[in-house]
């Protein structure tokens, strides 16, 4: 039963939002912003409950980011004046508005439960990696620190209580580039001018160019690099390990992951990791330490298989982006070493088994069509998936690197968990489906099917040489299988080579001509956001 | 000098994939076996009854059917490759053993299980994961793999003698094919060797592509003629480079150098020499096979390597090339599209140059031989830098 007072104020004040004016052919989404920008004129009207609520959950990460500042000022003040990227974690907020354009309702909260979390996380590594940056200094635990891949998931590090993984990529360039699509280009440019191809994949060029243009905080006594989850990636490690200039040893789990012969050999490599760590920090791996962290992270995964089935329905209050960057972040970042994540994931599936028994239907039921995304996102783009969702009714139901390694991990025997956690660890970021045979990416169509999408969208990064090798054998599948394909090329992390735009414009082309719909919100279908964050 | 006697046969030769040596070991009842990178042991390949033959697409310009299978943002080497196979140049092969040394490899050797393009009712793929490091651990899955998906698919599917004595045998033959190729290459040390780098790449690459039993007797007499040709009277180049990084497969390339004024005097690129004809020493108690898999990762300078043992030694193999062959710089080129060599080449020549003293110079290059000009103005300057920086030395000793 709707309250009285705000049913009248939302009746008054519905020409305000844009949902409302996109049906009534009065504007919609983009004529909040000023052209070209990210900017916009107000904030977006979702009904006084859930503007109210937005408005209580942009408060809420804001005391994270003056949390993070009053925690460490100095640091913090050092790393603004020392780094490039840190000034673009001022476009959170615009980040956030985003991502969540459209979002009413149980969505709305648990996309902002969601992001939240990932707020309250980031902040508090923010702070820890730079009080003990000795670029900036150093501090009491720079030495207890272990600098590793980003993509090399940490759960398995659990088992060194005393020392702490940080994903050294994550804050220069993993989660920075969602927000700002102007900061790598310049980090790419800087790899490019010591000789580096253009042809190769942005984000691994632009993490050389990080290298190069020495932003990567320094921390800790040895560094863990890895294979994962590509060929790119795996060059640019050389870069890393000269220039950070630590003792270094590359975990090289197995490739073609999906054999019998893989698994033993990726254990081993785990093992091997352990023993470097052992030798480099004089530390002892206490299982027991790991056990406790992988029952959050067995729980987390559990928690995420019973998504997945409340996914398969139309009534899922987690959609989108909500879903894909939390699970991209609480995996390949937390790892299960956080109880928050843990919690968090409590009270969001309550919301959706809640949702799913009242038969919610989340933006309005104008949900047209159920879409799997595949292949590695543009990462300057991280609201497409909102965008296609307000502009044409495109679901994104699940997101390949939402199904990483989701085994759960044996908590008892050692022996068992090591090879859990080598099956875990080689599904992780970017690898699951896209390497390791063919097998691998062609799952995708089991994975819709199951999934009830009648779409499939395929990120076509334009470097991605896996990716490109399989282009017209998964055009010939899509049409033998019948599912609407579309290929979506980006170029990662660099916005000049396909802009958003451009994006937008083959997702245009393929929903007015081969699927013949009319756009949701016209104001969406062509605009240009190349000066936004 | 005089012209070698087989040299128009050998180019000859390296015109088709199914050459006529090749043509003749099918029909003497031999089993041809497919490889494309230095990852599947060649060695292995030539167990009784079979022979190796390194997959090449000679004169491929236009690889327009495996472009739409693998997008023109790909590497032109893997595509060519798919696309002689669809035309149907590899007809002869019994089977691809291939390697994912790299995403574009992978993604073209499965290509041959997806479309069948080889018309041979015992072709059949495996694809080996190869390891990534040089240390114990990585020799054992080196092993494992090869053992699974190449030694154990020839005997079971083909009835090949894979025992002890038939791999000491193989060795022994290999060893004897290596060394008649290092003897020749050899030559390249001298001061004014009686050979040019595009006939050594010439040789390299037959011994390569054509069935060694077959083409042995004719590098034995080339060898022989070489240790008594006559070199020209004065060394007839300005410069001596060495040829480094990833796939050339084309003479012509070396060609192209050598007319710009440098010779080519050793070859460190996939199809070279540097790695691929160090004999294999089978050490006491030790197994042929195991001897294999150890020689084949020691050796290995793949640009995929990432621990920091094997990285140096990429660097430091090439220094030792350069004061053996007393070459006055480095050309490093990499294919377009290549990601490992791409980043091997910004890293080696930063070391080659500032820490070991070596000038580089650095290309990107196409399959099939294009941009010819670019490249030749790229090759001169890189000449005339080397012998100003002769001049400069000649000028500091005075």
């Amino acid at each position: 039963m709707k309250n009285p007072i705000t049913a009248f104020i939302d009746k008054k004040m519905q020409r305000f939002d844009p949902i409302w004016r996109a049906e009534n052919g009065k504007g919609g989404q983009r004529s909040r912003y000023y052209d070209k920008t990210g900017i916009a004129k107000y904030r977006e009207w979702r009904g006084t409950k859930d503007t109210f609520y937005d408005y209580l959950a942009w408060l809420n990460n804001l005391k994270s980011m003056g949390l993070m500042v009053a925690s460490a000022p100095l640091p913090v003040l050092k790393g603004m004046w020392e780094y490039r990227w840190m000034g673009s974690y001022l476009g959170t907020f615009a980040f956030i508005d985003r991502l969540f354009e459209g979002f009413r309702g149980p969505e709305l909260r648990i996309a902002h439960m969601n992001m939240h979390a990932i707020v309250q996380s980031l902040t508090k590594k923010i702070a820890l990696v730079l009080s003990n940056d000795k670029r900036l200094g150093g501090g009491p635990l720079s030495d207890r620190m272990v600098p590793m891949d980003e993509v090399l998931p940490p759960l398995f590090m659990c088992g060194f209580p005393n020392l702490i993984p940080i994903p050294l990529q994550t804050l220069p360039e993993f989660i920075i580039c969602d927000i700002d699509q102007q900061l790598e280009p310049f980090y790419i440019d800087v790899a490019e001018s010591f000789g580096l191809a253009a042809d190769v994949c942005s984000r691994c060029s632009a993490e050389t160019g990080v290298t190069f243009n020495d932003d990567f905080p320094i921390i800790g006594k040895a560094l863990l690099s890895t294979n994962m989850p590509c060929n790119a990636s795996e060059a640019t490690s050389m870069f890393q390990r000269r220039r950070i200039g630590l003792p270094d040893f590359p975990v090289t789990l197995a490739m073609i992951h999906n054999e019998p012969g893989a698994h033993p050999y990726s254990t081993q490599i785990l093992r091997d990791a352990i023993k470097f760590i052992e030798d480099e920090y004089g530390e002892v791996y206490d299982w027991d330490a790991l056990f406790a962290r992988a029952r959050q992270m067995n729980e987390q995964n559990e928690i995420e298989l019973e998504k997945w089935d409340i996914f398969k329905t139309p009534h899922s209050a987690l959609c989108g982006i909500a879903e894909t960057l939390y699970r991209l972040y609480s995996w390949a970042s937390v790892n299960g070493q956080e109880d928050y994540f843990t919690k968090n994931d409590r009270k969001v599936i309550k919301i959706m088994r809640r949702c799913y028994e009242k038969r919610y239907m989340p933006f309005g039921g104008k949900t047209r069509h159920r879409a799997f995304l595949w292949g590695p996102s543009a990462v300057y783009y991280t609201d497409f998936p909102t965008w296609i969702q307000n502009c044409w009714g495109v679901s994104i139901v699940l997101n390949m690197d939402s199904t990483m390694g989701h085994n759960m991990i044996n908590t008892e025997d050692p022996e068992e968990a090591i090879k859990d956690l080598a099956l875990f660890s080689e599904k992780a970021v970017m690898r699951h489906h896209a390497v390791g045979g063919w097998d691998n990416v062609n799952a995708v169509w089991d994975w819709a099917k199951n999934f009830d999408c009648d779409m499939v969208l395929m990120n076509d990064n334009v470097a991605c040489k896996g990716m490109n090798g399989v282009h017209a054998m998964m055009e010939e599948q899509a049409r033998d299988l019948g599912f609407y394909f579309i290929f979506v090329e980006h170029d990662l992390e660099d916005c000049r080579t396909v802009s958003r735009r451009d994006m937008r414009n083959i997702v245009n082309n393929y929903m007015s001509v081969v699927v013949g719909e009319e756009p949701l919100d016209p104001t969406l279908l062509d605009f240009d956001d190349s000066e936004a964050w | 000098m005089k012209d070698l006697k087989h040299l128009i046969y050998f180019e000859d030769l390296l015109q088709e994939a199914n050459n006529e040596l090749v043509a003749q070991a099918v029909e003497e009842g031999k089993l041809g076996l497919g490889y494309n990178c230095y990852y599947t042991p060649e060695v292995l390949l030539n167990l009784p009854g079979c022979f190796s033959s390194r997959l090449r697409a000679p004169r491929c310009t236009s690889p327009e059917i495996a472009t739409y299978y693998m997008t023109n943002r790909n590497c032109p080497y893997v595509r060519s490759i798919l696309e002689r196979a669809i035309e149907g140049g590899y007809n002869y092969l019994s089977a691809l053993f291939g390697a994912e040394s790299c995403a574009a490899m992978e993604r073209m050797q499965e290509h041959f299980f997806l479309l069948n393009p080889v018309k041979n009712d015992k072709f059949f793929v495996t694809i080996i994961d190869p390891p990534m490091k040089g240390d114990q651990t990585s020799l054992d899955y080196y092993k494992a793999q090869l053992k699974l998906k190449v030694v154990d698919e020839l005997h079971d599917r083909f009835g090949i003698d894979t025992s002890e004595e038939a791999m000491r045998q193989t060795v022994a033959e290999f060893n004897e094919l290596c060394d008649v190729i290092t003897e020749i290459g050899s030559f390249r040390k001298l001061e004014n060797p009686p050979i040019t780098g595009y006939e050594f790449h010439v040789i390299q690459l037959v011994s390569q592509v054509c069935p060694h039993y077959l083409i042995l007797p004719y590098l034995r007499e080339t060898l022989e003629e070489i240790r008594t040709r006559e070199p020209e009277p004065k060394f007839p180049y300005r410069a001596r480079i060495i040829l480094a990084g990833s796939e050339i497969d084309d003479p012509d390339f070396t060609k192209l150098v050598e007319s710009c004024g440098a010779m080519v005097v050793a070859d460190r690129y996939c199809f070279g020499s540097f790695p691929s004809r160090e004999r294999i020493e089978i050490c006491e108690g030790e197994t042929a096979f195991d001897a294999i898999c150890r020689h084949y990762l020691h050796w290995n300078q793949c640009a995929r390597f990432m621990s920091g043992d094997k990285i140096d030694q990429r660097h430091t193999e090439l220094k030792r090339l350069v004061d053996e062959f007393r070459a006055d710089g480095i050309v490093y080129e990499s294919m377009k599209f290549c990601e490992f060599w791409s980043y091997e080449k910004v890293l080696a020549s930063h070391v080659l140059q500032n820490e070991c003293g070596v000038p580089c110079c650095t290309i990107e290059k196409e399959y099939s031989l294009g941009s010819v000009g670019q490249l030749r103005t790229r090759f001169q300057a890189f000449v005339e830098s080397l012998e100003i920086k002769k001049i400069q030395a000649r000028e500091v000793v005075r």
